[in-house]
């Protein structure tokens, strides 16, 4: 029954009750895409963390992570110490190389084709196994799963000549866009050098296909064997940007930290990072973008309930004489209450109904905007994220602009007395 | 006599429009506590709109500020692993082009140098040649070096591309390398030469180390200045720090200058480099010769011709990298700006409404159409205007925190984009946006019917 007079009551002022649950519904909105874009940045930086199955990261000692990293030199034994300190502690301690210099490649047995650089990731793929990441898309893995170069004589003597090519293994695989830019898919030749010139240069035949973990769309990459990417690149000193380890099941991982770091021989070579810190370090950067959403939703949900409360209680004076009828033929305060507080609640649910659609929306269209629009963005990122959690915050905002906006006209309505008001007539 | 007229008309007119704006003012205060609250809210929104308008002007300011008053028209900057071989060679070449006044070739790497409090400490180096450099650089980027420049403008250690000319030794260091790890200006920063550097360490004052029981080799560079970095050193960018060398000092120290040659010979020079810059001559530029030094560039090196910038396409990279955060922060503004002026247009249509009888009389004793239409209007456009203003100092306050809590979480420093004119600006869209949402109210008003307003109807 109150329901009902509650509606044909708002029925009746129409214009301004659209544009009420209009600026709600807006609010609501803003309100979805703020909390949904920090969620979005924590789920996929924890899910990069998570997904790499790697527990530690040993880089040079001084190094900082994220932010560029030395080199380590004699990769291969400090590998092998490690590993031997460890035991069955660890699955994996495997070396990877990633210069900052690349190689340059061609498509094979064309004349004129696009000569395009690179950069290559050198590993050993028996070694690498399961931690490796990403996703190969077409073609298979490596045939030769161990680095046999590395125990050429040329190689181990620091002899750089061309003909020890002949070597190699003569595998690579390349990401999606080598690939696309150079036309070549598994079972393809390439030809790689160190010179833009393509003297002193190798043909391969690429493997497969594959797509790294968080790779930006433009990033060109290829892997291949670790000592053949050394040797092209005449680095005699064995050198790897990190070492990956893949700690055994129910191995401590702050534990192992803390005996690679202290009191081995190489301690003082090494900086040992943890998923866990990688995932700190970003996440300071979200909690600080968060705060910053928090802050916005925040002052948008107190001009929404601004607007509500002065829209209700305008209605509610201008109601003086119709809410003393009311009261006249018999409704109590708390109907007169209830009512108000309903009309409130109403517009408020209306708006948060509205507000959540075009914030899915919303959400949608920053993500889809802003990866297009920004090259470096990696694909399994998600820069919005609507999670329950994301609802569920939002519809406590909705419920307590609607409970706040109705309570305060609400108890005004419910003053009005009927004798004076009737009288006034 | 038509200009008596005219004179007369815009009197009036100045009477009746200053009487209506009385009128509309009387209104608002009529009713003082929707007015405070519809002020407040639209208040709040331009706060909001301010902030975050100048936060993003800041964010892209901070970065474009190098590129625009740099003098370079033209870059070459390879990526994706690709380097720059022979660069002292190309930029000689370059340097000789009848258009080009200046060409330089700059170089980075990561090395390790020893900190006295924190020992090894991974760094960004970057090579120049410091009076071409000086040369290019911007007033903001000269600036950035009050803490001491090299004393050698030229670059002796490269010789004859040979590499074996007086090694300076000097080294600029960000400040938070002598803040938070004890490096001292005058004093002496040993740097470790990298894996494949030894190969030149003949030629270089190098010393051995030693580092876990193995021998490394060492450069003893001497700190010659100090520079801020936009980076404070804090937050996410707390890891990072960056030291300044001598261009072909870095790059024999960090493996760019030579390698072993095939079979075991000696060093081959390769003089591999990250980036040329070049800024043409006053006349070149005004005959629009740009294109033709970008073409002759492009052909002479076709292996950069993937990588060649020029200063407008350099801004249009920047312009992309910061596109999101502008058009994340103008949403934003934008939204909550709607929602403040959804408030004005809802309180007006109230506010006319509830005068329908008013309204109704003002009509029936001949006031016109028009001077109703313009009193609500204007009544509305108060409250913006109002709103507006109230809202600018809490902006300025939001954007100076935000500015500096991107800066101490971040560690971005912004220069905030907070002007007069920017200001101005923000006002005048507020109400150019809100006068579209006051025709509404107006228009309402307008179309009322008379005799039923006064009669009581609606």
């Amino acid at each position: 029954m109150v329901s009902v007079y509650a509606l044909s009551s708002l029925r009746r002022r129409f214009g301004r009750v659209m544009f009420t649950v209009l600026g709600v519904a807006l609010s609501i909105a803003l309100t979805v895409t703020m909390f949904s874009i920090g969620e979005g940045l924590r789920i996929s930086t924890s899910s990069m963390v998570e997904q790499t199955q790697v527990e530690l990261f040993v880089v040079s000692n001084g190094s900082a992570y994220l932010l560029g990293k030395g080199e380590l030199s004699d990769s291969a034994r400090l590998a092998a110490d490690i590993q031997a300190d460890l035991g069955g502690d660890a699955l994996t301690v495997c070396p990877r190389f990633e210069p900052d210099r690349g190689l340059y490649l061609v498509r094979a047995g064309e004349a004129g084709a696009k000569v395009v650089s690179a950069r290559g990731n050198g590993f050993v793929p028996e070694l690498v196994g399961r931690i490796v990441g990403g996703q190969e898309l077409e073609g298979e893995h490596f045939a030769v799963q161990n680095d046999p170069f590395s125990d050429d004589p040329r190689y181990l003597a620091h002899n750089y000549t061309p003909e020890a090519f002949a070597a190699f293994t003569h595998e690579v695989q390349v990401n999606r866009e080598l690939g696309r830019k150079l036309g070549v898919g598994p079972g393809d030749s390439v030809v790689l050098s160190a010179h833009y010139n393509m003297s002193e240069n190798v043909t391969c035949v690429v493997r497969g296909v594959y797509q790294a973990d968080f790779e930006s769309p433009d990033m060109r990459t290829f892997r291949i064997h670790m000592s053949e990417l050394q040797y092209m690149l005449k680095r005699w000193d064995d050198p790897a940007s990190e070492l990956l380890i893949d700690l055994a099941p129910g191995v401590s991982i702050e534990g192992t930290k803390a005996f690679l770091s202290d009191g081995r021989p190489y301690s003082g070579l090494i900086t040992v990072a943890s998923g866990h810190d990688l995932y700190r370090e970003l996440e300071g950067v979200y909690d600080t973008f968060q705060g910053f959403a928090d802050l916005i939703a925040v002052i948008t949900i107190v001009v929404a309930m601004l607007f509500i409360a002065t829209v209700m209680i305008i209605s509610v004076r201008e109601r003086t004489r119709e809410l003393g009828v009311l009261r006249a033929i018999g409704f109590s305060r708390d109907s007169i209450f209830t009512l108000v507080l309903m009309e409130g609640f109403i517009i408020a649910a209306v708006g948060f109904a509205l507000g959540l659609v075009l914030g899915y929306l919303d959400a949608w269209v920053v993500d889809t905007w802003i990866k297009r629009t920004v090259s470096g963005i990696p694909e399994a990122i998600h820069i919005t994220h609507i999670t329950p959690v994301v609802v569920l915050e939002v519809t406590l905002v909705g419920m307590l602009i609607g409970a706040v906006a109705g309570l305060l006209p609400a108890q005004w309505a419910t003053r009005v007395e009927v004798a004076r008001t009737l009288r006034q007539e | 006599m038509a200009v008596a007229l005219g004179a007369q008309g815009r009197e009036l007119a100045q009477v009746a429009g200053s009487s209506r704006f009385v009128v509309g003012l009387r209104n608002l205060l009529r009713r003082p506590a929707r007015s405070i609250m519809t002020g407040a809210a639209v208040a709040i929104s331009m706060a909001l709109l301010i902030s975050m308008a100048s936060v993003s002007e800041g964010i892209k300011d901070t970065a474009r500020l190098g590129i625009v008053e740099s003098r370079e028209d033209l870059v070459v900057s390879p990526e994706q692993g690709a380097r720059l071989e022979r660069a002292h060679a190309m930029d000689a070449n370059v340097s000789t082009w009848p258009e080009v006044e200046l060409a330089t070739v700059a170089a980075y790497h990561e090395l390790t140098v020893e900190t006295p409090l924190l020992g090894d400490k991974g760094v960004y180096a970057a090579g120049i040649v410091p009076g071409e450099f000086w040369e290019m650089a911007g007033k903001t980027e000269r600036e950035r070096y009050k803490g001491g420049f090299f004393k050698v403008r030229d670059d002796p250690f490269y010789g004859n591309g040979t590499y074996d000319g007086t090694f300076t030794g000097e080294v600029l260091v960000s400040k938070n390398l002598v803040d938070k790890y004890g490096v001292a200006v005058g004093g002496q920063l040993p740097v470790r030469l990298v894996p494949g550097a030894e190969v030149l360490s003949h030629r270089m004052p190098v010393r051995e180390g030693t580092r876990a029981g193995s021998t490394v080799l060492l450069v003893n560079l001497t700190v010659v200045g100090s520079f801020e970095l936009e980076y404070s050193g804090s937050g996410f960018y707390k890891g990072l720090a960056i030291i300044v060398m001598h261009l072909s000092e870095l790059q024999a120290v960090g493996g760019m200058a030579a390698e072993n040659g095939t079979g075991g010979t000696g060093p081959v020079v390769t003089d591999l480099a990250n980036g040329l810059s070049i800024a043409l001559t006053r006349s070149a530029v005004r005959e629009g010769a740009l294109g033709v030094v970008e073409e002759r560039l492009k052909e002479a090196y076709p292996q950069y011709a993937d990588f060649v910038y020029t200063k407008e396409e350099q801004l249009q990279q920047q312009r992309e990298e910061f596109v999101v955060a502008e058009v994340f922060y103008l949403a934003v503004g934008s939204v909550s700006m709607l929602i403040g002026l959804l408030f004005v247009a809802t309180i007006m249509i109230v506010s006319v409404m509830e005068r329908t009888r008013e309204i109704g009389m003002m009509r029936s004793i001949g006031i016109s159409r028009r001077s109703i239409f313009l009193q609500v209007f204007e009544e509305s456009m108060v409250l913006v205007l109002a709103g507006a203003l109230a809202g600018v100092l809490p902006g300025y306050w939001g954007a100076s925190w935000a500015a500096s809590y991107i800066s101490t979480r971040i560690g971005l420093t912004i220069q905030l984009g907070f002007s007069t004119a920017f200001v101005a600006q923000s006002i005048i869209l507020v109400l150019a946006v809100g006068a579209l949402f006051a025709m509404y109210p107006a228009m309402t008003a307008v179309r009322m019917n008379i005799v039923r307003a006064m009669t009581g109807g609606r």
